[in-house]
């Protein structure tokens, strides 16, 4: 008698999760190289018991629940900043920087230099060349130019290579928070489409229309469930109502 | 709701970028102030279904899992060294900086402060000073009967009195460069000091390796790009807008829930 209540429930649960997911894409619409979440939802198909009488199938009841997400994977719009140590990638890829916790994956490129002079994040991760080793900028040189394959040269000469990986499976990287991805698989080197441009940076690839326009449709979808509660409740309501007069 | 507060923190960091920018506008016309940039990083994620686990006995895993982002952070608000422009100015004692390198000038709290605004002063006891009447370090003194200063491009201080035909130097800047500009902590009136992430400052004349050159007569604009500033500004009002509205929807459908019967 309460499954209608408790599948719209299942609705409301997975509209809010989805809320939820907009928001956070919503929040970071200008974060450099953020890449939209999107979840998926899928049928949860309950059998019931036949009618023990007759034996007739009274049907099965489908529930809604969450399967998995699925990243944007596509490219941000390129921002120009003329930033020498502003890099973005082009096409799939990712930079390599060391975390306390091993090398982690990034297409965040604002990077800078540190006391020491080697290149690294705003959270101060180095970045890893080609040999996985952090790239020192020698003191008192300032000229600095990446080709698009991640040759970096000052006025004395090359410095090192930037490593630029990509991954068989995408999907499968986790997120870490402040732009950095972790993974079990193995990193492979990029494919020669994946280019770097200095002096950019990604935006975020979160399309800010298509998460309003969605934000609004759950909003009625949410209120549309509610209004299939209100009506199952007054159901029941009038049920009692009538069944005890005739008692 | 999540939503709520994630779109809180949405709304937060676009009034940091909004503030940068209107910081940056302001200082349109400041010598040698250098545009900042806030840059934001997402927020802690929550997994509640994780990739990779079995999701049936016969081997199959979850291809991706579900993981929620709790919102937006603040990462940095970073300072853009890039050079200004050089406006000619025919001014004595103002002094460019073309390329990379600091002034030093001495604090009246003993510390030492850098600068690259080169708009000197006189100061009674003929030493060459900021606006503030902070000594420059390695200007010497300047004698009352001087009829010329000329300041040539590594830094040195000449002088001519009357019925002098040579020049005299006086003194030489010693410019200050670091290995991480960004990191410097800035003071306000142009100054900045040394922060442990911007290193010890590497100390020399202008010209030697990796110092820029000192040019008399002129000075260093903000190198704030008006357009691009107000184009910034109307894409942070209208992504605060569009938080605004996620804040709104998830209070109506909180608004649906108080509404049950």
């Amino acid at each position: 008698m309460e499954n209608p209540s408790y599948i719209a429930l299942s609705h409301q649960m997975a509209l809010r999760r989805q809320m939820d997911v907009i928001a956070n894409n919503l929040a970071n619409v200008s974060t450099p190289s953020y890449k939209a979440d999107r979840i998926m939802f899928a049928e949860l198909v309950a059998g019931r018991a036949p009618y023990p009488a007759s034996g007739v199938s009274r049907g099965k009841l489908s529930f809604v629940s969450e399967t998995g997400m699925l990243r944007d994977v596509s490219d941000g719009t390129m921002i120009q900043t003329g930033n020498s140590l502003d890099l973005a990638i082009n096409g799939a890829g990712y930079f390599v920087v060391e975390t306390p916790g091993g090398p982690r994956y990034t297409r965040q490129g604002g990077f800078r230099l540190d006391d020491t002079g080697r290149i690294v994040t705003a959270e101060g991760f180095p970045l890893l060349d080609a040999n996985d080793r952090p790239i020192s900028v020698p003191p008192g040189e300032n000229r600095i130019e990446i080709t698009p394959q991640g040759t970096i040269t000052t006025e004395g000469g090359e410095i090192g290579r930037i490593r630029l990986v990509s991954f068989e499976n995408e999907q499968a990287l986790r997120k870490l928070g402040s732009g950095l991805y972790e993974s079990e698989m193995e990193a492979l080197p990029a494919g020669p489409g994946t280019e770097i441009r200095q002096g950019m940076i990604e935006g975020s690839n979160v399309k800010a229309v298509l998460e309003v326009t969605s934000m609004m449709e759950i909003l009625r979808r949410y209120q549309s469930a509610q209004k299939m509660l209100d009506t199952e409740h007054e159901l029941q309501r009038r049920a009692i109502d009538k069944l005890a007069r005739v008692s | 709701m999540r939503s709520l507060s994630i779109a809180a923190t949405g709304m937060l960091a676009q009034q940091l970028n909004v503030e940068t920018i209107s910081n940056n506008i302001a200082n349109m016309n400041t010598t040698s102030f250098k545009r900042q940039r806030a840059e934001f990083q997402d927020l802690l994620y929550q997994t509640q279904r994780r990739a990779g686990t079995a999701s049936a006995d016969n081997g199959a895993v979850v291809p991706s899992g579900i993981q929620i982002g709790l919102g937006v952070k603040a990462a940095a608000v970073y300072r853009v060294t890039e050079q200004g422009n050089l406006t000619t100015t025919g001014n004595t004692l103002d002094l460019a900086m073309q390329g990379k390198g600091f002034f030093q000038i001495e604090l009246p709290s003993g510390e030492t402060g850098y600068t690259r605004a080169g708009s000197f002063q006189l100061s009674a006891d003929g030493k060459i000073v900021t606006a503030d009447g902070y000594a420059v370090k390695g200007g010497g003194t300047i004698p009352k009967d001087a009829i010329d200063v000329t300041i040539n491009s590594t830094g040195e201080v000449l002088v001519k009195k009357s019925g002098q035909s040579d020049p005299q130097r006086v003194g030489q800047f010693e410019l200050a460069t670091f290995a991480n500009d960004a990191g410097l902590q800035a003071l306000g009136g142009n100054l900045f000091t040394q922060t442990t992430a911007s290193g010890e400052p590497v100390t020399g004349t202008a010209g030697k390796a990796g110092l820029g050159t000192v040019l008399q007569g002129f000075l260093e604009t903000s190198n704030v790009n008006t357009v691009a500033e107000v184009t910034n500004l109307i894409t942070a009002q209208r992504a605060y807008e569009m938080n605004s509205k996620v804040i709104q929807a998830s209070d109506e459908m909180l608004g649906t829930l108080n509404q049950l019967r």
